[in-house]
């Protein structure tokens, strides 16, 4: 009987001290931090010189052990066309990559915002990520802090849920927890873009229903959460539906950005922080405002 | 194998595993050996720092990790009343408590934090956790007593 007591209160306690403990993260974020600093930080440590490892591996393999073993017994014509067809590959790989960084770096961004140039390194890891987001390999030395823009030349993709010192969380739009104050860039309609779910369309809330919005109208970031700049392209509107029973249009849209198959993002931060970052030798950045005029206004 | 360098050495490939699974946890197995193993010096290490390193990896607030591995540490004791700790079909039920439990605990939690959660994907983790948490548990359990077992714990 004593010992079912002890196990009570031990179990009591044990609810208090956690109740205690979350109670004080929700008000400080100090757990949260040192999760991200310390839990984040080992994720990159990990996958980052893995996937290097990897990637050369798979280059080795390509470019040596394949044809060694598997052209030897050919004869030197045919190893020859193989080995040209592979470089063709090869070269077609690079030329794809080329054209996709030579696209990151013509990236104007809006006035007075800058772009650093990150890669992503991982989706959802653990049963914790129940978010739809995206790892990338910078952090806090790189630039990277809460509620950083996060886009691509085609248009934003989310911003910066949690940041380590070298790695970040990326909350992507298609999230259902995700919240973008747009504009359509024809007819200036405003509404609240937000996710519905992987796979799944967008969503524009708050349209009134004698609001004039087309569908194939791009949707703009409006800047009015402060978060975002304003002008960067979002999405495509899809659908357009009046319902009966409510005040608002039922507005569907498509991300501009295919967020599947993300490889490379900007990190879109004012002038002056992008410096900062860059001058604790991250990546190239993307050209000032100079360069072009953004899509959007 | 020394005791560290395994744990260190499967920290690493867990990380690997649950960034080509998203969603599974791939510690859960390894706490049920240590608890299997009686290691309970080790488990009072090792599941600190992964706790640490989910809550890191996560995309919710800090709080969640602990509720899960408590829950599973609380479920294997409870279970010990009824099954021997290294019966198959005590794994086969905690890989599906270990399902039901992600469901509900994430489902609970997001009220609690203001998350809009999508309850198919949830549903299709929690059904991945249960299938392959059996099998983690196999395949890590061979090794271990190949590699550990007889190894003192740190």
């Amino acid at each position: 009987m004593r010992s079912k007591k002890g196990i009570v209160a031990i179990l009591l306690l044990a609810l208090f001290l956690y109740l205690s403990l979350y109670a004080w993260n929700a008000r400080t974020g100090v757990l949260d931090d040192m999760a991200s600093r310390s839990g984040l930080e080992f994720v990159g440590l990990v996958i980052k010189p893995g996937q290097w490892v990897a990637d050369q591996s798979v280059a080795l393999w390509k470019r040596y052990i394949y044809l060694l073993d598997l052209r030897r017994e050919n004869d030197a014509l045919r190893a020859h066309l193989d080995e040209m067809t592979l470089e063709l590959a090869q070269t077609r790989e690079q030329a794809a990559e080329v054209e996709r960084l030579r696209r990151l770096l013509s990236f104007a961004p809006p006035q007075d915002w800058d772009g650093v140039g990150a890669r992503v390194v991982a989706h959802r890891m653990g049963p914790n990520a129940v978010l739809d987001s995206v790892t990338i390999d910078k952090g806090t030395l790189g630039g990277a802090e809460v509620n950083t823009p996060v886009a691509t030349p085609d248009g934003l993709v989310g911003r910066v849920l949690r940041s380590g010192l070298s790695v970040s969380t990326v909350l992507l739009i298609t999230d259902r927890n995700s919240k973008v104050p747009v504009l359509g860039r024809t007819h200036r309609t405003s509404g609240v873009l937000t996710g519905l779910g992987p796979g799944r369309p967008l969503e524009v809330r708050y349209v009134p229903l004698n609001a004039p919005v087309d569908v194939g109208e791009i949707l703009i970031t409006s800047g009015l959460a402060q978060i975002h700049p304003k002008g960067l392209p979002v999405a495509r509107v899809v659908a357009v539906e009046r319902s009966d029973i409510s005040l608002f249009l039922t507005v569907l849209a498509e991300p501009l950005v295919n967020l599947p198959d993300l490889e490379e993002v900007l990190l879109l931060m004012p002038e002056a922080a992008a410096a900062q970052a860059q001058g604790a030798g991250t990546a190239p950045p993307a050209p000032g405002p100079d360069a072009a005029a953004p899509e959007a206004q | 194998m020394h005791a560290f360098l395994w744990w260190l050495a499967y920290t690493v490939a867990a990380v690997w595993i649950q960034r080509a699974l998203p969603g599974l946890d791939a510690f859960g197995p390894a706490v049920v050996i240590l608890l299997q193993e009686r290691r309970l010096r080790q488990l009072l290490w090792l599941l600190p720092c992964w706790i640490l390193l989910q809550e890191g990896m996560g995309s919710a607030p800090f709080g969640t990790m602990i509720l899960w591995y408590a829950g599973l540490v609380v479920f294997f004791v409870l279970g010990r009343w009824l099954f021997e700790s290294r019966n198959v079909l005590f794994v086969f039920f905690i890989g599906v408590f270990m399902g039901g439990w992600h469901f509900l605990l994430l489902s609970g939690m997001a009220v609690l934090q203001g998350l809009a959660l999508d309850p198919q994907r949830l549903a299709w983790d929690s059904v991945q956790q249960a299938v392959a948490f059996p099998l983690g548990w196999a395949a890590l359990y061979t090794l271990y007593v190949r590699q550990v077992r007889n190894v003192v714990a740190v």
